[in-house]
């Protein structure tokens, strides 16, 4: 039923997709001979250049001067692997300092219990 | 263009190693794709002084950001060519065109092998051609490029480009037609 009305709806929203939309998919530009033309006269308008020599050599020597100032590359994955580092560092510094105050609580409360007695102790006696 | 084929894996392995300092991976980077990127700028701007300036600066904002660049599965050619997209792009916002060195230029460099009365001639056929097309869109001129100076494929494009094969082909019939219409004294379509 569902997918029976699903069907339909995209039967429908495709009758109704515009014409101009799927003749380009399909069409092939070197197909058409105005295009092409076209297409053959933009090849020869952007027509491949190179760089100069000296400019070539130029830049190599500036890139390689660059490099040599660079300070050692730290890969973005180690850089990731060091982050990751520094997070589980510092989730079990902060997992053992609530382990340390909540034995340091319980020493205090332990202390507590363990004095009370002690102290009710002489004054039962002397009463 | 001259940008030579190479296995994905062999370049990654290329730059991890120039990511790790190895002087020379980066050389190979660059001289890899040099020409490639100065004929991308040079078709963007008209101009060698320009596209020597683009290029330099493509390649030593790639150097400095080296470290950061992450492989996403698109070939280490498409991050370079957004450099040099992105400073092309800067260059046309804040730079005003200078059509007398222009022209002095596109004498001496589109026809090389020809003689000075072929090179006016061959000049004056494509300068309309040329400076509609500087007209199109970035993303349109960019297609333009790498398919008809560089000779790429359609499926080359769409990796550097961040397109599927079956886009850039509808984007390079769009554009032409386009142009046609440019050319045939319509408008060029926005993107």
């Amino acid at each position: 039923m569902t997918l029976d009305l699903i069907g339909e709806v995209l039967t429908r929203l495709a009758d109704h997709v515009p014409d101009l939309e799927w003749p380009e998919m399909v069409r092939d530009w070197e197909k058409e001979p105005a295009l092409a033309e076209l297409a053959h006269q933009i090849k020869e308008a952007l027509r491949p250049v190179e760089p100069a020599a000296a400019f070539r050599q130029r830049l190599e020597r500036e890139l390689a001067l660059a490099r040599s100032a660079r300070p050692i590359a730290t890969p973005a994955h180690s850089l990731m692997n060091r982050k990751n580092i520094l997070v589980g560092t510092a989730a079990v510094g902060s997992l053992a300092s609530a382990f340390s105050i909540l034995g340091l609580a319980i020493l205090l409360l332990r202390r507590r219990l363990t004095a009370r007695p002690a102290s009710q102790g002489p004054s039962s006696v002397s009463l | 263009m001259t940008d030579q084929p190479c296995s994905p894996e062999a370049e990654l392995a290329l730059v991890r190693q120039a990511q790790a300092g190895d002087a020379a991976a980066f050389g190979v980077l660059y001289q890899r794709y040099v020409t490639g990127i100065y004929n991308y700028c040079y078709q963007r701007t008209g101009s060698v002084p320009d596209a020597e300036d683009l290029t330099a600066r493509t390649f030593h904002q790639a150097l400095a950001n080296l470290d950061g660049y992450v492989y996403t599965g698109a070939p280490f050619a498409a991050w370079l060519y957004r450099i040099a997209h992105n400073l092309v792009a800067n260059w046309h916002r804040s730079q005003r065109r200078r059509p007398a060195i222009r022209l002095t230029e596109a004498l001496g460099l589109a026809t090389p092998a020809n003689g000075p009365q072929a090179r006016v001639e061959a000049w004056e056929e494509y300068e309309a051609l040329r400076a509609a097309i500087r007209r199109l869109p970035p993303a349109r001129q960019q297609v333009l490029i790498l398919r008809f100076s560089h000779g790429l494929s359609n499926r080359e494009i769409g990796e550097l480009t961040g397109r599927s094969e079956g886009a850039v082909k509808v984007l390079i019939h769009r554009t032409l037609s386009a142009l046609r219409e440019e050319l045939t004294g319509g408008t060029l379509g926005g993107e």
